[in-house]
């Protein structure tokens, strides 16, 4: 390559180092210590200076091994061919600290959670500043970077805890662009945020960015996010690279079967036409519900956190109701309080005619049963001890419903009906993919045959293509068994196409309740327009 | 399956020095175990001398053919009584440990699930009992206690206690505010359930690390209670015992009565700790499965 260990470059190497990619992989093989197939397998890839490439792909296609694999952070004992060259050198061949200088001066990093990148022992104040000192930048520079991505200098000595998570991102973006890199990697920075705050915080990266003349290369699973943000797109499938193209080039006419199949879910997932509504007996009816936390204040003048203030609903058997809000609406309280985890403090909860709120002991318990739930992550409620076909026969063990022999042959069938294989039977949760986690998931609520199914954010884990799988198991269950879901979830997209109802709230009330593609064209409360507006959309074809 | 897993412990070639040291404690273990369980028969069909007739012996002879490891100022034979230490001292150490295990993990389990302040008085009192010298306690309750197997095992679990009970309560409050026991909750199951089948396998990870690490120190505990003349009967043959009774004649140049049960005695603490370690590492996560 051009770039050479000379000490005067001379003015055609300087020009010739502008014109070279910034980043450039050729045939790179990179394999996982203890695994006989390489994790990416012949990849070959370059991003030229100031461009923003998205990097997309299934889970486990190998889009964050590209990031670990330039920024030199494989463990111990990985195996790496092929070329790899970043800004003309190769930080394989580095020694410590001239990759160190690389890390942070030659490529940014902003990680998905940034929780862990922050130490929670210093200020950001600091986190800044010894970021810039440790490569002799100047600290006074710190407040600057800061101000630039929305926060105040006065939060200068806070501590990581005391942020959101969208600010913790945006300090994240700040540390990465601090000394303006011409390279940034951002590794799924907005699937912790929810979507009102990832589009701006998306907004102020691309824009620093930009400024910077930094090229981005943005690693997400989120085909729309990918084609509002970036302007060429490159789909992996299998450590390979399998279609590269200008972002609308590939979302509007995708060439491969994969990427065709990766379009088709991300714009099932922006909503499509609500079905229509059965006309049956109503199985849950809440009447003025409300969960508040108690936040202190003096004994005859307490402070409440109002996080459920009044919610009324009504839902049919077998129909399908969203709860769609921002985060911080009540939405999860809500499921919370029905699953009895939260107080509730007022109201009434009827399911199939009987107040669960007067009911006490055996008769609760026994009521209970008809309410299961689905929580938003799969692995963390399963136990990790214990395997999946014992996951699903303990419901019916709690209840005293069965012998565990009777218990395992109904766990058996109801895994059959959520589509899984009897030789997973055996296996522990954590040796399952997310969608199989998921659909374990839901075998055990189901195996108590509940008359109600509560849905917390059950598939905001997923990627695009299993979440419509999971979408599409639920349908099809909701059919054979007459189970009302209610589906709690932050994408009107998603709803929109799959329940019969959407229900809005914000701070804890019901502000817009109708059939979820007409919210979509025409929202009408100011809440559901700005979860509309910030959703990311695919470009529509002409 | 128990033979598979003799033939996988039989060609287990470790890499690591803490699984190596392991290995060779398994193995010195497994040795001191099958004399516990052989030296019964040995001792019934009169192979080795019975521990407590030495009228006819000559007392304090060097070890000889008759007398391996010579006889002690009593004239029995040192050879037998150290032998016999062995099974003894596992007996007491494995019975202690187990009712140490019976109290301990339950109440950990319990007082970490319920908190509160029954919770915060057990730790209390638990903190307290660790704070103080263990022999101190061992002595203690072993003179309260008095003579016998049962007292000294149970004069030993009083130390033990508060470990397994510090480690098991700190373990199940941090794993109950993980989201699958409240999944659980959700489903209807009740507090005994949730601590049987979703809290006690994840819990209990870090016991067996513990457990042989209190193994080797309660060798020594015993040995200890022993050499001041607590725990186990005179009659009894045990090792603390005998090296007090050594220490008398040792500045005569009589050494072999010291020397042998000493020796026994070392080297099963030593295997002991071996293990622990290696378990130590393993759970850690520095060494592959064997």
């Amino acid at each position: 390559m051009v770039f050479s260990g000379e000490q005067n470059p001379n003015r055609g190497q300087q020009l010739a180092m502008e014109l070279a990619p910034v980043l450039q992989l050729e045939d790179l093989v990179v394999a996982y210590p203890g695994s006989a197939d390489p994790t990416l397998d012949g990849l070959t890839l370059s991003l030229q200076r100031g461009e923003r490439l998205a990097l997309v792909g299934p889970s486990g296609c190998g889009k964050s091994t590209v990031a670990r694999a330039v920024l030199g952070l494989l463990p111990e004992g990985s195996r790496s061919q092929g070329r790899l060259e970043l800004m003309g050198s190769d930080p394989r061949r580095l020694r410590r600290g001239a990759l160190n200088r690389l890390r942070g001066e030659a490529v940014g990093l902003v990680f998905q959670d940034p929780m862990t990148r922050l130490n929670p022992l210093i200020t950001i104040g600091d986190h800044l500043r010894d970021t810039l000192s440790a490569h002799g930048a100047q600290a006074a520079r710190a407040e600057e970077l800061l101000q630039r991505v929305g926060i105040g200098p006065e939060r200068m000595n806070s501590y990581p805890h005391q942020f959101s998570g969208g600010m913790r991102q945006r300090v994240a973006i700040a540390l990465a662009m601090a000394l303006q890199p011409p390279l940034v990697i951002a590794d799924e920075p907005t699937t912790s945020l929810d979507v009102a705050v990832a589009g701006q915080v998306m907004a102020e990266l691309t824009g620093l960015c930009q400024e910077a003349g930094s090229a981005l290369l943005l690693i997400t699973h989120d085909l729309a996010m990918a084609g509002r943000w970036c302007q060429r797109m490159a789909v992996m499938q299998d450590g390979r690279l399998l279609e590269e193209a200008s972002a609308s080039e590939v979302l509007l006419q995708p060439q491969q079967p994969l990427t065709q199949r990766l379009v088709a879910a991300a714009r099932q997932r922006e909503g499509g036409a609500t079905p229509q509504a059965p006309a049956t007996p109503v199985v849950l009816e809440l009447h003025q519900l409300r969960c508040w936390h108690r936040l202190g204040g003096w004994p005859w003048q307490p402070q409440w956190l109002r996080s459920v203030d009044g919610i009324s609903l009504r839902l049919h058997a077998g129909e399908t109701l969203g709860i769609v809000g921002p985060s911080g609406c009540g939405k999860s309280t809500l499921c919370r309080a029905l699953m009895g985890l939260n107080p509730v403090r007022g109201g009434e909860v009827m399911l199939q005619g009987r107040d669960l709120r007067r009911l006490q002991g055996q008769d609760l318990r026994q009521a209970r049963q008809r309410l299961q739930m689905v929580f938003q992550d799969p692995l963390a409620c399963l136990n990790p001890a214990m395997t999946v076909i014992d996951a699903v026969a303990d419901p019916l063990l709690i209840h005293g419903l069965a012998s565990p022999g009777q218990a395992r042959e109904q766990a058996r069938t109801v895994l059959a009906s959520v589509g899984l294989d009897a030789s997973l039977a055996q296996r522990l949760p954590r040796q399952l993919s997310g969608g199989q986690q998921q659909r374990v998931a839901i075998a055990r609520a189901l195996v108590l045959q509940p008359a109600v199914l509560l849905c917390d954010e059950s598939v905001s884990m997923l990627d695009a293509e299993v979440q419509a799988e999971v979408l599409q198991l639920l349908r099809q269950l909701q059919q054979q068994l007459g189970v009302a879901i209610l589906f709690v979830t932050h994408d009107l997209g998603v709803a929109s196409g799959f329940c019969h109802r959407v229900v809005v709230l914000d701070q804890g009330r019901i502000v817009e309740e109708g059939p979820g593609d007409v919210m979509l064209q025409a929202p009408a409360a100011a809440i559901t327009r700005e979860l509309v507006e910030a959703c990311p959309r695919l470009p529509q074809p002409k | 399956m128990a033979s598979l897993w003799l033939q996988r412990f039989w060609t287990w070639r470790p890499r690591s020095l803490s699984a190596r040291l392991a290995r060779v404690g398994l193995w010195v273990l497994l040795f001191y175990v099958l004399i516990a369980l052989i030296s019964p028969v040995l001792f019934g069909i009169g192979l080795l001398p019975d521990v407590n007739t030495g009228l006819e012996n000559e007392i304090n002879a060097p070890p000889s053919l008759e007398h391996w490891c010579g006889t002690n100022r009593l004239g029995q034979d040192v050879c037998a009584r150290t032998i016999a230490g062995a099974g003894v001292a596992l007996k007491v150490v494995v019975l202690a440990l187990t009712l140490a295990l019976i109290v301990g993990v339950p109440l950990g389990m319990l007082s970490g699930y319920f908190g509160g302040p029954v919770d915060r008085a057990l730790v209390l009192l638990m903190d307290t009992v660790y704070s103080l010298p263990v022999v101190l306690l061992a002595v203690v309750m072993a003179f309260l206690l008095g003579q016998g197997l049962l007292n000294a095992a149970a004069a030993l679990c009083v130390v033990y206690v508060p470990q397994y009970f510090r480690v098991v309560r700190n373990q199940t409050a941090s794993v109950k505010a993980e989201l699958f026991v409240e999944a659980a909750q959700s489903l209807g199951a009740g507090p005994v359930w949730i601590m049987r089948k979703y809290l006690f396998r994840n819990v209990i990870t870090s016991v067996p690390v513990v457990l042989t690490m209190n193994a080797a120190d309660s060798v020594l505990m015993l040995g200890s209670l022993g050499f001041l003349g607590l725990g186990l009967p005179a009659v009894v043959p045990e090792w603390g015992a005998e090296l007090k009774q050594a220490l008398t004649a040792l500045p005569t140049g009589i050494w072999w009565t010291a020397l042998y049960p000493g020796v026994a005695m070392f080297i099963l603490v030593l295997a002991l700790s071996f293990i622990g370690e290696g378990l130590d590492a393993w759970v850690s996560g520095d060494e592959a499965r064997p």
